[in-house]
Protein backbone atom coordinates (compact mmCIF):
# COMPACT_ATOMS: atom_id res chain seq x y z
CA UNK A 1 0.00 0.00 0.00
CA UNK A 2 1.25 3.43 -0.90
CA UNK A 3 2.59 5.76 1.82
CA UNK A 4 1.74 9.60 1.46
CA UNK A 5 3.37 12.29 3.13
CA UNK A 6 1.35 15.13 3.00
CA UNK A 7 2.58 18.59 2.63
CA UNK A 8 0.37 21.66 4.15
CA UNK A 9 -0.68 22.85 1.21
CA UNK A 10 -2.66 19.04 0.42
CA UNK A 11 -3.67 18.76 4.16
CA UNK A 12 -5.66 22.17 4.57
CA UNK A 13 -7.98 20.78 1.20
CA UNK A 14 -8.16 17.51 3.16
CA UNK A 15 -9.66 19.01 6.16
CA UNK A 16 -11.37 21.91 5.14
CA UNK A 17 -12.62 22.42 1.27
CA UNK A 18 -15.69 21.84 -1.24
CA UNK A 19 -17.06 18.20 -0.26
CA UNK A 20 -15.72 17.90 -4.12
CA UNK A 21 -12.07 18.44 -3.76
CA UNK A 22 -12.17 15.92 -0.61
CA UNK A 23 -13.72 13.72 -2.84
CA UNK A 24 -10.75 14.14 -5.45
CA UNK A 25 -8.00 13.28 -2.43
CA UNK A 26 -9.53 10.55 -0.83
CA UNK A 27 -9.99 8.94 -4.53
CA UNK A 28 -6.20 10.14 -4.82
CA UNK A 29 -4.74 8.94 -1.48
CA UNK A 30 -5.90 5.44 -0.71
CA UNK A 31 -2.79 4.55 1.45
CA UNK A 32 -1.35 5.49 4.87
CA UNK A 33 -1.23 9.41 5.44
CA UNK A 34 1.57 10.51 7.53
CA UNK A 35 2.39 14.07 8.67
CA UNK A 36 5.16 15.65 10.68
CA UNK A 37 5.65 18.12 13.38
CA UNK A 38 6.18 20.85 10.92
CA UNK A 39 3.46 20.14 8.91
CA UNK A 40 1.32 20.45 11.89
CA UNK A 41 2.72 23.36 12.82
CA UNK A 42 2.53 25.62 9.42
CA UNK A 43 -1.49 23.85 9.70
CA UNK A 44 -1.74 25.32 12.95
CA UNK A 45 0.24 28.99 12.65
CA UNK A 46 -1.82 29.25 8.98
CA UNK A 47 -4.97 28.11 9.32
CA UNK A 48 -6.50 27.06 12.42
CA UNK A 49 -4.29 30.20 14.33
CA UNK A 50 -6.48 32.49 12.12
CA UNK A 51 -9.85 31.01 12.98
CA UNK A 52 -8.82 31.41 16.89
CA UNK A 53 -7.70 34.78 16.70
CA UNK A 54 -11.65 35.67 14.55
CA UNK A 55 -13.22 33.74 17.84
CA UNK A 56 -11.43 36.01 20.05
CA UNK A 57 -12.16 38.81 18.11
CA UNK A 58 -16.04 37.84 17.94
CA UNK A 59 -15.60 37.46 21.82
CA UNK A 60 -14.86 41.11 22.20
CA UNK A 61 -17.53 43.31 24.06
CA UNK A 62 -17.46 45.76 21.13
CA UNK A 63 -19.18 43.55 18.35
CA UNK A 64 -22.20 42.52 18.62
CA UNK A 65 -22.33 39.60 16.15
CA UNK A 66 -20.82 37.40 13.40
CA UNK A 67 -21.57 40.06 10.90
CA UNK A 68 -19.75 42.46 12.43
CA UNK A 69 -16.90 40.52 13.81
CA UNK A 70 -16.30 38.84 10.08
CA UNK A 71 -16.22 42.88 8.80
CA UNK A 72 -13.63 43.75 11.18
CA UNK A 73 -11.48 41.08 10.39
CA UNK A 74 -11.75 40.09 6.81
CA UNK A 75 -10.73 43.84 6.25
CA UNK A 76 -7.98 43.18 8.45
CA UNK A 77 -6.44 40.16 6.66
CA UNK A 78 -7.47 39.89 3.17
CA UNK A 79 -5.55 37.23 1.95
CA UNK A 80 -6.13 33.91 0.06
CA UNK A 81 -6.13 31.78 2.92
CA UNK A 82 -8.47 33.80 4.28
CA UNK A 83 -11.15 33.31 2.19
CA UNK A 84 -10.86 29.69 2.78
CA UNK A 85 -12.13 30.47 6.25
CA UNK A 86 -14.76 32.83 5.46
CA UNK A 87 -16.59 30.31 3.53
CA UNK A 88 -16.34 28.09 6.43
CA UNK A 89 -17.59 30.20 8.95
CA UNK A 90 -20.37 30.96 6.78
CA UNK A 91 -21.68 27.67 6.24
CA UNK A 92 -21.04 26.99 9.83
CA UNK A 93 -22.98 29.94 11.03
CA UNK A 94 -25.84 29.18 8.93
CA UNK A 95 -26.45 25.49 9.09
CA UNK A 96 -26.25 25.86 12.67
CA UNK A 97 -29.10 28.61 12.65
CA UNK A 98 -26.55 30.70 14.60
CA UNK A 99 -28.16 33.86 13.36
CA UNK A 100 -27.40 37.05 15.56
CA UNK A 101 -26.71 34.92 18.52
CA UNK A 102 -22.65 35.87 19.31
CA UNK A 103 -23.17 33.20 22.21
CA UNK A 104 -24.02 30.23 20.18
CA UNK A 105 -22.02 31.39 17.33
CA UNK A 106 -18.77 31.23 19.76
CA UNK A 107 -19.87 27.83 20.95
CA UNK A 108 -20.64 26.33 17.62
CA UNK A 109 -16.78 27.69 16.32
CA UNK A 110 -14.83 26.59 19.26
CA UNK A 111 -16.29 23.01 19.08
CA UNK A 112 -15.18 23.16 15.58
CA UNK A 113 -11.81 24.24 16.29
CA UNK A 114 -11.45 21.53 18.80
CA UNK A 115 -12.78 19.12 15.98
CA UNK A 116 -10.14 20.15 13.30
CA UNK A 117 -7.37 20.03 16.08
CA UNK A 118 -8.49 16.28 17.01
CA UNK A 119 -9.05 15.60 13.07
CA UNK A 120 -5.24 16.54 13.03
CA UNK A 121 -4.17 14.75 15.50
CA UNK A 122 -5.52 11.26 14.94
CA UNK A 123 -6.42 11.68 11.26
CA UNK A 124 -2.64 11.46 10.68
CA UNK A 125 0.16 9.45 11.37
CA UNK A 126 3.16 10.74 12.61
CA UNK A 127 6.00 9.92 11.03
CA UNK A 128 9.15 8.35 13.41
CA UNK A 129 12.33 9.72 11.77
CA UNK A 130 11.14 13.47 12.53
CA UNK A 131 14.27 15.12 12.86
CA UNK A 132 13.32 18.35 13.13
CA UNK A 133 10.36 17.69 15.47
CA UNK A 134 8.99 21.45 15.76
CA UNK A 135 8.46 22.44 18.64
CA UNK A 136 5.95 25.03 17.48
CA UNK A 137 3.64 21.54 16.16
CA UNK A 138 3.35 20.06 19.11
CA UNK A 139 1.85 22.73 20.90
CA UNK A 140 -1.81 21.54 22.57
CA UNK A 141 -4.92 22.75 22.98
CA UNK A 142 -6.11 22.27 26.33
CA UNK A 143 -9.70 22.40 25.45
CA UNK A 144 -12.17 23.23 28.64
CA UNK A 145 -15.88 23.76 27.88
CA UNK A 146 -16.31 25.55 30.28
CA UNK A 147 -13.63 27.95 29.86
CA UNK A 148 -13.68 28.65 26.53
CA UNK A 149 -12.00 32.11 26.07
CA UNK A 150 -9.12 31.56 28.50
CA UNK A 151 -7.79 28.02 26.95
CA UNK A 152 -8.15 29.61 23.63
CA UNK A 153 -6.34 33.12 24.70
CA UNK A 154 -3.36 30.54 25.80
CA UNK A 155 -3.08 28.64 23.10
CA UNK A 156 -3.54 31.89 20.44
CA UNK A 157 -0.75 33.02 22.40
CA UNK A 158 1.28 30.05 22.27
CA UNK A 159 1.18 29.98 18.67
CA UNK A 160 1.61 33.25 18.00
CA UNK A 161 5.03 33.19 20.21
CA UNK A 162 8.28 32.80 18.15
CA UNK A 163 10.88 31.36 20.98
CA UNK A 164 9.89 27.72 19.96
CA UNK A 165 12.88 27.25 17.87
CA UNK A 166 15.17 26.99 21.11
CA UNK A 167 13.16 23.67 21.86
CA UNK A 168 13.45 21.76 18.54
CA UNK A 169 16.13 20.82 16.05
CA UNK A 170 15.86 23.12 13.77
CA UNK A 171 19.08 24.91 14.43
CA UNK A 172 21.14 21.42 13.26
CA UNK A 173 18.91 20.94 10.01
CA UNK A 174 22.50 22.12 8.45
CA UNK A 175 24.90 19.57 10.12
CA UNK A 176 22.04 16.75 9.62
CA UNK A 177 21.63 17.78 6.04
CA UNK A 178 24.65 18.97 5.00
CA UNK A 179 25.04 16.92 1.86
CA UNK A 180 21.49 17.46 0.57
CA UNK A 181 21.44 21.48 0.94
CA UNK A 182 24.91 21.55 -0.60
CA UNK A 183 23.30 19.22 -3.23
CA UNK A 184 20.15 21.88 -3.71
CA UNK A 185 22.64 24.46 -3.66
CA UNK A 186 24.52 23.24 -6.25
CA UNK A 187 21.91 21.82 -8.71
CA UNK A 188 19.81 25.01 -8.47
CA UNK A 189 20.89 27.02 -11.41
CA UNK A 190 21.23 24.26 -14.16
CA UNK A 191 17.02 22.72 -12.56
CA UNK A 192 15.70 25.88 -12.83
CA UNK A 193 17.00 26.89 -16.46
CA UNK A 194 15.60 23.47 -17.88
CA UNK A 195 11.71 24.01 -16.12
CA UNK A 196 9.72 26.34 -17.59
CA UNK A 197 7.02 26.81 -14.55
CA UNK A 198 6.89 29.17 -11.63
CA UNK A 199 10.06 28.99 -10.23
CA UNK A 200 9.70 32.23 -7.12
CA UNK A 201 9.02 29.93 -4.08
CA UNK A 202 12.48 27.82 -4.93
CA UNK A 203 14.62 30.43 -5.58
CA UNK A 204 13.62 32.02 -2.48
CA UNK A 205 14.47 28.51 -0.72
CA UNK A 206 17.66 28.16 -2.41
CA UNK A 207 18.76 32.26 -1.20
CA UNK A 208 18.19 31.26 2.23
CA UNK A 209 19.76 27.88 2.03
CA UNK A 210 22.75 30.13 0.76
CA UNK A 211 22.36 32.16 3.84
CA UNK A 212 22.39 29.58 5.97
CA UNK A 213 25.85 27.72 4.56
CA UNK A 214 27.76 30.56 4.35
CA UNK A 215 27.56 32.55 7.74
CA UNK A 216 26.26 30.70 11.02
CA UNK A 217 22.70 32.01 11.72
CA UNK A 218 20.34 31.24 14.08
CA UNK A 219 17.28 30.10 12.72
CA UNK A 220 14.28 31.90 13.98
CA UNK A 221 10.43 30.43 13.52
CA UNK A 222 10.36 33.57 11.22
CA UNK A 223 12.99 32.48 9.48
CA UNK A 224 12.69 28.74 9.73
CA UNK A 225 9.04 30.18 7.92
CA UNK A 226 11.16 30.56 4.88
CA UNK A 227 12.41 27.15 4.94
CA UNK A 228 9.16 25.55 5.15
CA UNK A 229 9.22 23.34 1.74
CA UNK A 230 12.78 22.43 2.24
CA UNK A 231 12.29 20.88 5.85
CA UNK A 232 9.55 18.71 4.61
CA UNK A 233 11.51 17.25 1.59
CA UNK A 234 13.96 16.36 3.95
CA UNK A 235 11.81 14.59 6.27
CA UNK A 236 10.32 12.81 3.01
CA UNK A 237 11.39 8.97 2.99
CA UNK A 238 12.50 8.32 -0.56
CA UNK A 239 9.97 5.48 -1.30
CA UNK A 240 6.76 7.71 0.29
CA UNK A 241 4.52 10.05 -2.52
CA UNK A 242 5.49 13.71 -0.68
CA UNK A 243 1.73 14.86 -1.78
CA UNK A 244 1.82 18.95 -2.53
CA UNK A 245 0.17 21.60 -4.14
CA UNK A 246 3.74 23.62 -4.51
CA UNK A 247 5.88 24.36 -7.32
CA UNK A 248 9.27 24.88 -5.54
CA UNK A 249 8.54 21.17 -4.20
CA UNK A 250 8.92 20.04 -7.93
CA UNK A 251 12.48 21.04 -8.07
CA UNK A 252 13.75 20.24 -4.79
CA UNK A 253 11.96 16.53 -5.05
CA UNK A 254 13.86 16.59 -8.09
CA UNK A 255 17.28 17.30 -7.20
CA UNK A 256 16.88 14.94 -3.87
CA UNK A 257 14.96 12.07 -6.05
CA UNK A 258 12.08 11.99 -3.79
CA UNK A 259 8.73 10.65 -4.99
CA UNK A 260 6.36 13.70 -5.21
CA UNK A 261 2.69 14.18 -6.80
CA UNK A 262 2.00 17.87 -7.74
CA UNK A 263 -1.89 17.84 -7.09
CA UNK A 264 -4.16 20.79 -8.82
CA UNK A 265 -5.31 23.98 -6.54
CA UNK A 266 -9.13 23.79 -5.48
CA UNK A 267 -10.31 25.69 -8.22
CA UNK A 268 -8.91 23.79 -10.96
CA UNK A 269 -9.72 20.37 -9.57
CA UNK A 270 -13.61 21.94 -9.12
CA UNK A 271 -13.53 22.80 -12.99
CA UNK A 272 -12.10 19.48 -13.66
CA UNK A 273 -14.80 17.94 -11.79
CA UNK A 274 -17.56 20.05 -13.41
CA UNK A 275 -16.32 19.18 -16.81
CA UNK A 276 -16.64 15.47 -16.68
CA UNK B 1 -43.70 -0.60 13.79
CA UNK B 2 -44.43 2.80 15.50
CA UNK B 3 -45.98 0.40 18.42
CA UNK B 4 -42.43 -1.18 19.00
CA UNK B 5 -41.13 2.46 19.43
CA UNK B 6 -43.39 3.71 21.17
CA UNK B 7 -42.71 0.71 23.70
CA UNK B 8 -39.25 1.07 23.69
CA UNK B 9 -39.60 4.38 24.57
CA UNK B 10 -41.54 3.22 27.22
CA UNK B 11 -39.69 1.09 29.21
CA UNK B 12 -36.52 3.51 28.57
CA UNK B 13 -38.41 6.02 30.51
CA UNK B 14 -39.72 3.81 33.18
CA UNK B 15 -35.86 1.91 33.67
CA UNK B 16 -34.63 5.37 34.26
CA UNK B 17 -37.22 6.47 36.84
CA UNK B 18 -38.23 3.53 38.77
CA UNK B 19 -34.68 1.73 38.78
CA UNK B 20 -33.13 4.70 38.32
CA UNK B 21 -33.44 7.16 40.49
CA UNK B 22 -36.24 5.45 43.33
CA UNK B 23 -33.37 2.97 44.09
CA UNK B 24 -30.90 5.31 44.87
CA UNK B 25 -33.05 7.35 46.89
CA UNK B 26 -33.68 4.48 49.07
CA UNK B 27 -30.50 3.37 49.28
CA UNK B 28 -29.26 6.46 50.15
CA UNK B 29 -32.41 6.90 52.91
CA UNK B 30 -30.53 3.66 53.83
CA UNK B 31 -27.04 4.78 53.99
CA UNK B 32 -27.68 7.24 55.51
CA UNK B 33 -30.60 6.53 57.80
CA UNK B 34 -32.22 9.27 57.18
CA UNK B 35 -36.17 9.58 55.62
CA UNK B 36 -35.57 12.43 52.80
CA UNK B 37 -38.81 14.25 52.16
CA UNK B 38 -38.99 14.34 48.75
CA UNK B 39 -41.10 16.23 46.17
CA UNK B 40 -41.98 15.91 42.91
CA UNK B 41 -38.64 14.81 40.88
CA UNK B 42 -37.81 16.85 37.48
CA UNK B 43 -37.56 14.92 34.62
CA UNK B 44 -34.20 16.39 33.73
CA UNK B 45 -31.58 15.74 36.28
CA UNK B 46 -29.39 18.97 35.21
CA UNK B 47 -32.11 20.87 36.92
CA UNK B 48 -30.80 20.37 39.79
CA UNK B 49 -27.46 21.64 40.98
CA UNK B 50 -25.64 20.19 44.10
CA UNK B 51 -24.82 23.53 45.22
CA UNK B 52 -28.98 24.41 45.19
CA UNK B 53 -29.51 21.35 47.25
CA UNK B 54 -26.70 21.92 49.75
CA UNK B 55 -28.20 25.66 50.09
CA UNK B 56 -31.74 24.44 50.46
CA UNK B 57 -32.91 26.25 47.60
CA UNK B 58 -34.90 23.56 46.59
CA UNK B 59 -36.27 20.20 48.66
CA UNK B 60 -35.94 17.72 45.26
CA UNK B 61 -32.36 16.00 45.42
CA UNK B 62 -31.03 14.62 42.57
CA UNK B 63 -30.28 10.61 42.20
CA UNK B 64 -27.12 11.98 41.19
CA UNK B 65 -26.17 13.34 44.09
CA UNK B 66 -27.06 10.24 46.24
CA UNK B 67 -25.36 8.06 44.19
CA UNK B 68 -22.47 9.70 44.65
CA UNK B 69 -22.86 10.63 48.53
CA UNK B 70 -23.28 6.50 48.69
CA UNK B 71 -19.53 6.35 47.45
CA UNK B 72 -17.78 9.04 49.40
CA UNK B 73 -16.10 7.91 52.69
CA UNK B 74 -17.61 7.61 55.72
CA UNK B 75 -16.29 11.01 57.16
CA UNK B 76 -18.25 12.92 54.24
CA UNK B 77 -20.97 10.89 54.18
CA UNK B 78 -21.36 11.79 58.63
CA UNK B 79 -20.80 15.31 57.22
CA UNK B 80 -23.35 15.26 55.14
CA UNK B 81 -26.20 13.19 57.04
CA UNK B 82 -25.36 15.88 59.94
CA UNK B 83 -26.01 18.54 57.71
CA UNK B 84 -29.19 16.92 56.13
CA UNK B 85 -30.27 16.77 59.59
CA UNK B 86 -30.24 19.74 61.06
CA UNK B 87 -31.25 21.55 58.33
CA UNK B 88 -34.19 19.16 58.26
CA UNK B 89 -34.40 20.35 62.03
CA UNK B 90 -33.81 23.79 61.84
CA UNK B 91 -35.32 24.85 58.57
CA UNK B 92 -34.76 25.06 54.99
CA UNK B 93 -34.28 29.23 54.83
CA UNK B 94 -30.52 28.55 56.50
CA UNK B 95 -27.32 28.00 54.90
CA UNK B 96 -26.65 24.80 56.95
CA UNK B 97 -23.70 22.83 54.74
CA UNK B 98 -21.66 25.34 53.54
CA UNK B 99 -20.68 26.39 56.63
CA UNK B 100 -19.67 23.00 57.32
CA UNK B 101 -17.77 21.77 53.99
CA UNK B 102 -14.14 23.50 53.50
CA UNK B 103 -13.83 25.11 49.90
CA UNK B 104 -12.01 22.13 48.90
CA UNK B 105 -14.46 19.29 50.25
CA UNK B 106 -17.62 21.67 48.39
CA UNK B 107 -15.21 21.97 45.24
CA UNK B 108 -14.84 18.11 45.18
CA UNK B 109 -18.85 17.41 46.25
CA UNK B 110 -19.74 19.94 43.43
CA UNK B 111 -17.23 18.11 40.72
CA UNK B 112 -18.64 14.55 41.56
CA UNK B 113 -22.19 15.55 41.18
CA UNK B 114 -21.76 17.40 38.01
CA UNK B 115 -19.83 14.96 36.52
CA UNK B 116 -22.50 12.56 37.90
CA UNK B 117 -25.25 14.21 36.21
CA UNK B 118 -23.29 14.47 32.93
CA UNK B 119 -23.31 10.85 32.61
CA UNK B 120 -27.27 10.27 33.60
CA UNK B 121 -28.16 13.10 30.70
CA UNK B 122 -25.41 11.20 28.44
CA UNK B 123 -27.06 8.50 28.72
CA UNK B 124 -30.59 9.14 28.66
CA UNK B 125 -29.92 10.64 25.00
CA UNK B 126 -27.43 7.82 24.04
CA UNK B 127 -30.30 5.41 24.90
CA UNK B 128 -32.57 7.49 22.75
CA UNK B 129 -30.44 8.00 19.66
CA UNK B 130 -29.45 4.49 19.85
CA UNK B 131 -33.49 2.96 19.73
CA UNK B 132 -33.00 5.21 16.25
CA UNK B 133 -30.17 3.66 15.21
CA UNK B 134 -30.78 0.43 15.81
CA UNK B 135 -33.91 0.64 13.95
CA UNK B 136 -32.14 2.29 10.91
CA UNK B 137 -29.62 -0.76 11.05
CA UNK B 138 -31.39 -3.36 10.78
CA UNK B 139 -34.86 -1.74 8.96
CA UNK B 140 -32.90 1.48 6.95
CA UNK B 141 -33.76 1.02 3.00
CA UNK B 142 -35.99 3.75 1.63
CA UNK B 143 -35.34 6.72 2.97
CA UNK B 144 -38.95 7.81 2.59
CA UNK B 145 -39.95 4.84 5.13
CA UNK B 146 -36.33 5.82 7.79
CA UNK B 147 -38.02 9.55 7.89
CA UNK B 148 -39.61 9.29 11.00
CA UNK B 149 -36.82 7.32 12.54
CA UNK B 150 -33.53 9.70 11.26
CA UNK B 151 -35.93 12.58 12.15
CA UNK B 152 -35.80 11.45 15.59
CA UNK B 153 -32.07 11.19 15.38
CA UNK B 154 -31.21 14.31 14.17
CA UNK B 155 -33.60 16.01 16.71
CA UNK B 156 -31.99 13.98 19.74
CA UNK B 157 -28.61 15.00 18.54
CA UNK B 158 -29.76 18.97 17.91
CA UNK B 159 -31.13 18.60 21.31
CA UNK B 160 -28.14 17.22 23.12
CA UNK B 161 -25.79 19.35 21.16
CA UNK B 162 -27.39 22.61 21.84
CA UNK B 163 -28.51 21.69 25.52
CA UNK B 164 -25.67 20.26 26.93
CA UNK B 165 -22.21 22.28 25.15
CA UNK B 166 -20.39 21.95 27.96
CA UNK B 167 -20.33 18.09 28.14
CA UNK B 168 -17.52 16.67 26.44
CA UNK B 169 -19.80 14.37 24.54
CA UNK B 170 -21.11 16.94 23.08
CA UNK B 171 -18.17 17.30 20.49
CA UNK B 172 -18.72 14.05 19.21
CA UNK B 173 -22.61 14.58 19.18
CA UNK B 174 -21.93 18.01 17.24
CA UNK B 175 -19.78 15.90 14.74
CA UNK B 176 -22.34 13.15 13.77
CA UNK B 177 -24.93 15.82 13.51
CA UNK B 178 -22.82 18.33 11.15
CA UNK B 179 -21.88 15.38 9.40
CA UNK B 180 -25.10 14.08 8.83
CA UNK B 181 -27.36 17.58 8.19
CA UNK B 182 -24.75 19.21 5.68
CA UNK B 183 -26.02 18.77 2.75
CA UNK B 184 -28.57 16.38 3.68
CA UNK B 185 -25.87 13.66 3.97
CA UNK B 186 -28.14 11.33 5.66
CA UNK B 187 -30.42 11.01 2.57
CA UNK B 188 -27.46 8.76 1.08
CA UNK B 189 -26.73 6.76 4.24
CA UNK B 190 -26.99 3.00 3.77
CA UNK B 191 -27.81 0.77 6.37
CA UNK B 192 -24.56 -1.18 6.94
CA UNK B 193 -23.26 3.21 7.60
CA UNK B 194 -25.67 3.42 10.38
CA UNK B 195 -24.98 0.12 11.66
CA UNK B 196 -21.44 1.34 12.05
CA UNK B 197 -22.62 4.39 13.86
CA UNK B 198 -24.44 2.75 16.16
CA UNK B 199 -21.17 0.28 16.64
CA UNK B 200 -18.92 3.56 17.56
CA UNK B 201 -21.51 5.38 19.58
CA UNK B 202 -21.74 2.14 21.68
CA UNK B 203 -18.06 1.83 21.94
CA UNK B 204 -17.65 5.43 22.77
CA UNK B 205 -19.73 5.08 25.43
CA UNK B 206 -18.05 1.61 26.97
CA UNK B 207 -15.32 3.92 27.58
CA UNK B 208 -15.10 4.09 31.44
CA UNK B 209 -14.12 7.85 31.78
CA UNK B 210 -14.38 9.76 28.30
CA UNK B 211 -11.62 12.17 27.62
CA UNK B 212 -11.22 14.48 24.65
CA UNK B 213 -8.51 11.51 22.70
CA UNK B 214 -11.67 9.21 22.92
CA UNK B 215 -13.75 11.67 21.14
CA UNK B 216 -11.54 12.33 18.68
CA UNK B 217 -10.83 8.88 18.09
CA UNK B 218 -14.79 8.39 17.32
CA UNK B 219 -14.56 11.16 15.22
CA UNK B 220 -12.25 9.46 13.24
CA UNK B 221 -13.86 6.25 12.97
CA UNK B 222 -16.86 8.32 11.90
CA UNK B 223 -14.72 9.61 9.03
CA UNK B 224 -13.50 6.12 8.21
CA UNK B 225 -17.04 5.03 7.28
CA UNK B 226 -17.61 7.70 4.88
CA UNK B 227 -19.13 10.70 6.71
CA UNK B 228 -17.20 14.29 6.55
CA UNK B 229 -17.37 15.50 10.23
CA UNK B 230 -16.05 18.98 9.28
CA UNK B 231 -18.05 19.65 6.09
CA UNK B 232 -17.91 23.46 6.08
Amino acid sequence: MEKHFIDTSVLRPILISHPKVKRYYKSKLRGDKYICEYVSMEFLRGYIKSVVGFYLLLNMPQYENFSDALYVWSNKFAIREHKNIEIMLSNLFEENKCGNDKEKSKRILADYIRRLIGKLNTGFKKIDHDNISCAKGRIELNYDPKNIDKCFRVFYEALSNNGWHKECKINDIVRMYEKEIFEIIKKADEISASHSGNKKGFERIVEKLKELSEKEKMITCAFCATLGDVVIVLLSETKWILEHTDYSFNYLCEILDKNHRCHPNDTKIINELIKL
Amino acid sequence: MKNQKEKLKENRSSSIHENGRLNLLESLSRSLQHDFRLGTIPDDPAIITESEILNNKIVEASPSLFDYVEKLPKYSRDVFRDAWEKRLRIGEDELLVEDRLSDEGKDFLDKQGQQEAENDIRKYYTDKIIVSLKWLSFNHEKVADSLPYIGDLLKDLKEYKDKYFVHSYSSFISALYDALVFNDSWRVLEKRQFQKIYEIITSLNAVEKMEYKDIDKAINDLEGIGLDTTPF
